[in-house]
C-alpha cells in the first residue's frame, strides 16, 4: 500500500510539472529545456524557507512561486529575442548555468550535500505527515492545477496564447504585442513548476543538486512531447506513461540493475517514435513543426 | 608565469581535442540539418567497442600489443562508420524526408542520446573504464609538465585532423558538401547526390568524434554519461564560431578550452560549465550568427 502511495505522489507531482511545461511547450510553442531548474528553485526556496527560518508551508510555496516567476523572466527575455532551435539551446544554456550557480553556492545551497531535513507540510493546523494524507496534498494542489488550467483554456486570453505560438506576425498585425504573451505563459510555467518542487522538497524531505539536472529537463520535455502537447489530457498521459512504464516492467522478471536502464532505453525509443509517427503526441492537440 | 604557460599548453592539447568532436559536430549540422546531440553518444560508444573488442581480441589469440591495439581500432573504425551509417538511415533520413524542422531534429536526437548512453550503461555499467593503466615518464622544459598522455594526444589529434578533417575542407567532395550545407535543392539540380553526401558528412563527423573521444579515453578513461558535456561544449565552439571554416573552429576551440582551463584553476571545476554556457547565451542573444562571422538576416536568425 506504502509503494502504490508512493507511485500515486510522484504522478501527482510530474502531472504537475507536466502541465507546468505544456504552458511553454503547448500554448506559446516555445521548447524549453530548462523546466528542471524551475522545479529546482521551487525545491530549493521551501526547502531554506522552511529549514533555516522555519517558515509556515503556504508562505514557502508562495515565496518560491514568486522566486521561480522572478527567474522565469530570463526565459521570456530570451524567448523576446530567439527562436526554435535557438531558443531551446539558451534555454538549456541557462538550465546549466543556474546549475552551476545551485552547485557551487555552498553557503545558501549546502552545494552537492543538499538540504536535509525539509520539515512535513503543515496547512492550519493539519500536519500532512504520513504518506495517504501526503497523497491528498498532492491531489488537491493537482486538482486545483488542473482547474486552473480547464477554466484557463476557456478563456479568450489563451486564443491570443495560442495565436502567438501559430503566427506571431498575425499578432502584430491585430495590433497585440507577442512579447507580453510570451512573457505571461513563461511566468505561469514557472510557478506551476515550483508548485511541483514545493511538494517534491517537502515529500522527501532531503533535495541535493542532483535532482535537477539537465537530464530532468531532457526528461520532463520528452514527457510532455510523448504525451501531446496543447491541452491537458496530452500531458497527463505523458505522466502517467513515465511513472507508470517501470511498474509494468515489474511484471517481465528482470533484474534491478538492468530495469532503469531498460526503461530509458524504451523511453527514448517511444520518443523517436511518436516524433515520426505521431507528432502530436498520445492526446495532444498541436503538432510542433 | 610558468603556471600561465602550462594552462596555455594544456588548453592548446584538449582544445584540439574540443576541435575534432566540434568539426564532426559541425559538418553533421550544416550537412544533415540535424542538431546531432548523439554525437555524445557515438562519442561514448567508440571508447567502450575499444576495450571490449581489445579484451574479446587478447582472449581469441595471441598477439603482439600494438597488433592487438591495431586491429581493434580498424574494428572501432568500421563499427563507428557502422553506427553513423544505421543513424542516418534509420532515425535521420525519415526526417529529411519529411523536410522536418530542426528543432524535431533535436529532439529526435535527444531520443537518441537517451537510448545510446543507457544501451552503454546496461551492457558495461556506469563505472568509470580506463584504457591505459600505466603511468608513463613526463617531459620536462623547466617547471613545465607535459604528461605523456599529452604528447600522444597532440600527436594523434594533429594526424586525425590531417586525416579526417583537412580533406574534407580542400577536396572536391568538401565542395559537394558545401553545397549541400548551402541549399539542398539546388544542389540535387546540379547533380549532387544529397544522400550519398549526407551519409558521407556523418561518418566523417562520428569519425572524428570517436578520435577525440579515444585520445581522451586514453588520459583519463570513460564514463557513460560523459558524451553530453563535451557535445555541449562542442556546440559553443560551432555556435561561436559561426561558419565551418577549419581555422574559425579551431581558433574557438583553444579559446573555449583555455576559458575553460583558466575558470577551473581559479574558481573551481564546477564552473566550468557554467562560464562556458554564459558566453554561450551571451553570444545567442547579442550575437547569433557568432563572432567570426557576417550579420545575419533577421529572418534566419
Amino acid at each position: 500500500m506504502n509503494y502504490f502511495l508512493h507511485i500515486v505522489i510522484l504522478l501527482e507531482i510530474y502531472i504537475i510539472l507536466a502541465l507546468s511545461l505544456n504552458m511553454k511547450v503547448g500554448f506559446t510553442g516555445l521548447l524549453s529545456i530548462a523546466q528542471a531548474i524551475f522545479y529546482g528553485i521551487g525545491a530549493y526556496v521551501t526547502a531554506i524557507f522552511m529549514v533555516e527560518l522555519g517558515s509556515p508551508f503556504l508562505l514557502a510555496i508562495v515565496i518560491s512561486i514568486v522566486v521561480s516567476v522572478f527567474f522565469s523572466l530570463f526565459i521570456a527575455f530570451i524567448a523576446s529575442r530567439l527562436r526554435d532551435l535557438y531558443f531551446a539551446l539558451a534555454t538549456m544554456a541557462f538550465q546549466i548555468i543556474l546549475y552551476a550557480i545551485i552547485y557551487n553556492w555552498t553557503s545558501l545551497t549546502n552545494g552537492p550535500y543538499g538540504i536535509a531535513g525539509i520539515p512535513q507540510p503543515e496547512i492550519l493546523g493539519v500536519a500532512f505527515d504520513n504518506l495517504s494524507s501526503f497523497a491528498l496534498l498532492g491531489f488537491v494542489f493537482m486538482v486545483l492545477t488542473i482547474l486552473f488550467l480547464l477554466w484557463f483554456q476557456k478563456t479568450p486570453f489563451s486564443r491570443l496564447l495560442e495565436s502567438t505560438r501559430d503566427d506571431e506576425l498575425a499578432v502584430i498585425a491585430m495590433g497585440k504585442n507577442p512579447k507580453y504573451y510570451k512573457r505571461f505563459s513563461v511566468c505561469i510555467s514557472g510557478a506551476l513548476a515550483a508548485i511541483a518542487g514545493s511538494l517534491y522538497a517537502t515529500y522527501v524531505t532531503y533535495i541535493d543538486p542532483s535532482s535537477f539536472t539537465i537530464d530532468e529537463s531532457i526528461l520532463i520535455m520528452s514527457i510532455v512531447i510523448i504525451g501531446g502537447t496543447g491541452n491537458i489530457w496530452g500531458p497527463v498521459s505523458g505522466a502517467l506513461f513515465y511513472i507508470l512504464l517501470p511498474e509494468v516492467l515489474k511484471f517481465i522478471d528482470i533484474p534491478d540493475s538492468i530495469a532503469a536502464s531498460l526503461r530509458m532505453i524504451i523511453y527514448g525509443f517511444v520518443l523517436i517514435l511518436i516524433i515520426r509517427i505521431k507528432p502530436d503526441g498520445f492526446f495532444g492537440k498541436y503538432v510542433f513543426k | 608565469m610558468e603556471i600561465f604557460i602550462q594552462i596555455l599548453i594544456n588548453s592548446i592539447v584538449s582544445g584540439l581535442l574540443l576541435m575534432l568532436v566540434a568539426y564532426g559536430f559541425s559538418l553533421i549540422f550544416r550537412t544533415n540539418k540535424v542538431f546531432h546531440i548523439a554525437h555524445g553518444g557515438v562519442y561514448v560508444a567508440s571508447v567502450y567497442f575499444l576495450i571490449f573488442i581489445h579484451s574479446y581480441c587478447q582472449n581469441l589469440f595471441i598477439l603482439h600489443e600494438i597488433l592487438l591495439w591495431g586491429i581493434s581500432i580498424i574494428l572501432t573504425i568500421l563499427f563507428v562508420s557502422l553506427l553513423a551509417l544505421l543513424i542516418e538511415l534509420l532515425v535521420y533520413r525519415p526526417l529529411y524526408k519529411k523536410q522536418a524542422s530542426e528543432i524535431i531534429s533535436l529532439i529526435t536526437s535527444l531520443g537518441l542520446y537517451i537510448v545510446i548512453v543507457n544501451m552503454i550503461a546496461l551492457l558495461f555499467g556506469n563505472e568509470t573504464q580506463m584504457i591505459n593503466n600505466e603511468v608513463k615518464e613526463s617531459y620536462f622544459i623547466s617547471d613545465i609538465i607535459i604528461t605523456h598522455g599529452q604528447q600522444v594526444q597532440f600527436l594523434f589529434a594533429i594526424i586525425c585532423l590531417l586525416v579526417l578533417a583537412v580533406p574534407v575542407n580542400i577536396s572536391r567532395i568538401g565542395k559537394k558538401l558545401q553545397a549541400v550545407a548551402d541549399n539542398q535543392e539546388i544542389a540535387s539540380v546540379i547533380g549532387i547526390n544529397v544522400k550519398k553526401m549526407r551519409l558521407i558528412a556523418i561518418i566523417i563527423g562520428s569519425l572524428l568524434a570517436a578520435s577525440g573521444a579515444l585520445l581522451k579515453a586514453y588520459d583519463v578513461g570513460i564514463d557513460p554519461h560523459m558524451g553530453m558535456s563535451i557535445t555541449l561544449s562542442a556546440v559553443v565552439v560551432v555556435i561561436l564560431a559561426g561558419k565551418n571554416s577549419f581555422w574559425t573552429l579551431l581558433i574557438t576551440a583553444i579559446l573555449i578550452s583555455t576559458i575553460q582551463n583558466f575558470t577551473e584553476w581559479f574558481l573551481s571545476a564546477q564552473w566550468k560549465e557554467g562560464i562556458t554556457y554564459l558566453i554561450l547565451i551571451i553570444i545567442l542573444l547579442f550575437r547569433t550568427e557568432g563572432i567570426m562571422s557576417y550579420k545575419l538576416r533577421i529572418e534566419n536568425r
